[in-house]
């Protein structure tokens, strides 16, 4: 558990962040969501004190973070960054390595851990091991990265935006692949993310911040359906309409008709949020809709946004 | 490139091999190569071409083959000149010799290049060439028997070049490596040390070397016990001191570059993984910076090799002295027994330190 208590940090007359109090609960993952500029980073950077904060204090498991050193608190937790900084002239098992090593613990037990490791992020340790951080795609790089944070088992794992550099797909993958992990290890996780659907669908918790502050921490439940304030609301805004869209099929939205001449045909199964992206992939702004090979009826776009906002 | 290369051997096979005076100053008369042997030249001068029509990984042999002939050539040449001349007699390499060796050496170095994995091929003529210089072949050629009368004198100004390089290399390693580091943390003062240096590049070094005569001699004459110690105006100290400031803005520039060129993401994972500060620089940031900046140390020496043939002229010594000496006297062998000899260290130099290089680099994974 992680006790937020009156953070502050200020940067000569500016402020980065301002009387912040949260708490992040043991053995869930928290997204921290915000625009650019929100203090989320800082925030982050303050738990492990690569930011010194101006004011208020971090407790963590009870105990304030400033009594021990920086390095010696740093590495009591793991570290995930955006730009994944693997060491390049180190071998995969070195860089995953480097905690334990720091610690001074038993050569062989660190071997073992490494290849348990390995394993656990989907990249078999025979095969991977050896490589060079330059042999690997970003993706598996950062599946390295994630290895490499949890390599001393810290209770406490932070996260700078750490899927934010991947392509879509790998980017789906290793969310889904880290959320099983998390279930598995019962990590506290602290993620920084700007991207709604990443906060939403990982986030056991989600703390929204603007301009230094908080402006609202609940479940993703809680923020799309309970919003505190018009800034949430219309921070969630169309990501949440779409995400209620992508849950249900195009079916529901259907009307009985023929459609404009020309209308592209999709399936009646198809999620309505993937309807959407037809329409406009195809410039047009009705839909055929088909079950197999009979004609249910058309969609139009309309119908789509009215349904999501409802 | 190969065919480029063919065209001087071809007229280098030609055109006059060996110049034969009665003595080292008089006029002379030009001998060329008897027929068979331009033949042969001509041959081995397509060979390395035709061959890069076939086969590019087979070019190595007869590039090799033709340098070593041409080498071989000038021993074999300048013997049968001197027969029957008086001791005075020299006979010296000509203008076919010095084009048929350029135009095998370009054949040489470009067959290395299409070997990217075994480039140490382009250097297989070395072990030969030294046998035949070693064995005696070469022992008629006019520069050698310069350098057979200079005999001990000459091995001594050898040694002195290697001293002044060796000193001004390692002074500003030790000047330039802490500086580096300090200042590669520091963008303003990373600016301004390297527009000092490069200033100082900018120089031309006879006029660097003109510019400390004054200063160091007026520091010897207020500091008696700095004129005991052998520091004076002309001579090693203001050499060394040139050659010092030269060699230091390769060793600064590569080495800043080189310290703020490692990731920042890579930076700021070490630090919150928890790596103290020198943690970060021993096990971080010098691994990763020691390819680039050891082409910075790479680059200072072979600057130095040739500066230091400047630095003959206050009185430094080296293998500069000959070149100036045999420019007074115009006595070109006098010169080449000093060029020559130059020429080759720079190479050598170049070619150990690249190979240094492209280990560290594969071994501290960076592609080199």
């Amino acid at each position: 558990m992680i006790q937020v208590e009156h953070l502050e940090k200020r940067y000569g007359d500016s402020v980065a962040v301002q009387d912040l109090n949260l708490t992040f609960p043991e053995g869930q993952l928290t997204a921290l969501l915000g625009p650019s500029g929100c203090g989320k980073t800082t925030t982050l950077r303050m738990i492990n004190r690569l930011i010194e904060p101006t004011g208020g204090r971090i407790l963590l498991g009870g105990q304030d973070t400033r009594i021990l050193k920086p390095e010696a608190l740093r590495r009591s937790i793991g570290y995930v960054i955006q730009q994944i900084g693997l060491f390049p002239h180190l071998s995969v098992a070195q860089n995953v390595a480097t905690v334990p090593d720091l610690l001074g613990r038993d050569r062989r037990a660190t071997a073992q851990r490494v290849d348990e490791l390995l394993d656990l992020v989907g990249l078999d340790p025979a095969v991977y091991r050896g490589k060079r951080p330059a042999e690997l795609s970003g993706g598996q790089a950062q599946r390295v990265g994630v290895a490499r944070a949890l390599a001393a088992d810290p209770p406490v794992l932070l996260m700078d935006e750490p899927f934010g550099a991947l392509d879509p797909l790998a980017r789906d993958r290793l969310q889904d692949a880290f959320r099983d992990i998390q279930r598995r290890l019962g990590k506290t996780v602290v993620m920084v993310t700007h991207d709604i659907d990443e906060a939403l669908r990982l986030g056991d918790r989600v703390a929204l911040m603007r301009a230094g502050r908080l402006e609202q921490f609940g479940t993703p439940d809680d923020l799309i359906h309970r919003p505190a304030s018009e800034f949430v609301r219309d921070f969630l805004g169309e990501d949440a309409t779409l995400r209620q869209l992508a849950g249900r099929p195009v079916s529901a939205f259907v009307r009985a008709g023929l459609p404009s001449p020309g209308a592209p045909r999709v399936q009646a199964d198809l999620n309505a949020r993937s309807a959407l992206s037809v329409m406009l992939r195809e410039g047009h702004d009705t839909l055929e809709v088909l079950r197999g090979e009979e004609l249910l009826g058309h969609v139009a776009w309309q119908d789509l946004r009215g349904e999501g906002h409802a | 490139m190969l065919w480029l290369a063919a065209l001087p051997m071809l007229a280098g096979a030609w055109l006059p091999w060996v110049l034969l005076r009665p003595n080292r100053l008089a006029p002379g008369e030009y001998l060329r190569l008897p027929p068979a042997w331009v033949a042969l030249a001509a041959v081995l001068a397509l060979l390395p071409a035709l061959t890069g029509q076939v086969r590019r990984g087979l070019v190595w042999l007869p590039a090799t083959l033709a340098l070593l002939l041409g080498v071989w050539l000038l021993g074999g040449r300048t013997a049968a000149a001197l027969v029957g001349q008086a001791d005075f007699a020299r006979a010296s390499a000509a203008s076919g010799v010095w084009l048929y060796l350029l135009g095998a050496g370009v054949a040489t170095y470009a067959a290395g290049l299409a070997l990217p994995e075994r480039r140490w091929v382009a250097w297989l003529w070395l072990p030969p060439a030294l046998a035949l210089l070693l064995g005696g072949h070469l022992a008629d050629w006019s520069v050698l028997v310069e350098g057979r009368n200079e005999g001990p004198r000459w091995v001594q100004e050898l040694g002195q070049h290697l001293r002044l390089v060796g000193s001004a290399l390692g002074l500003s390693v030790l000047i330039g490596v802490p500086l580096a580091v300090w200042a590669a943390g520091r963008a303003r003062v990373a600016d301004a040390v390297l527009g000092v240096a490069n200033a100082v590049q900018t120089l031309p070094s006879l006029a660097l070397l003109g510019l400390l005569i004054a200063p160091l001699s007026a520091l010897a004459n207020a500091v008696p016990a700095l004129r005991e110690a052998g520091i004076s105006g002309i001579g090693v100290a203001p050499a060394l001191t040139a050659m010092t400031l030269y060699a230091l803005l390769p060793v600064l520039r590569n080495g800043v570059v080189a310290l703020r060129g490692v990731p920042t993401g890579v930076i700021d994972a070490a630090r919150g993984m928890g790596m103290t500060a020198s943690q970060r620089f021993w096990r971080v940031q010098v691994p990763l910076a020691l390819p680039v900046w050891l082409g910075g140390v790479r680059q200072a020496a072979v600057l130095l090799v040739g500066v230091a043939a400047v630095a003959a002229l206050i009185g430094a010594g080296g293998l500069g002295t000959y070149i100036f000496k045999g420019l007074q006297s115009a006595a070109s062998d006098l010169i080449l027994l000093g060029a020559v000899p130059a020429a080759l260290l720079a190479i050598l130099v170049d070619g150990a330190l690249r190979a240094l290089e492209g280990w560290l680099g594969r071994r501290l994974g960076r592609a080199a």
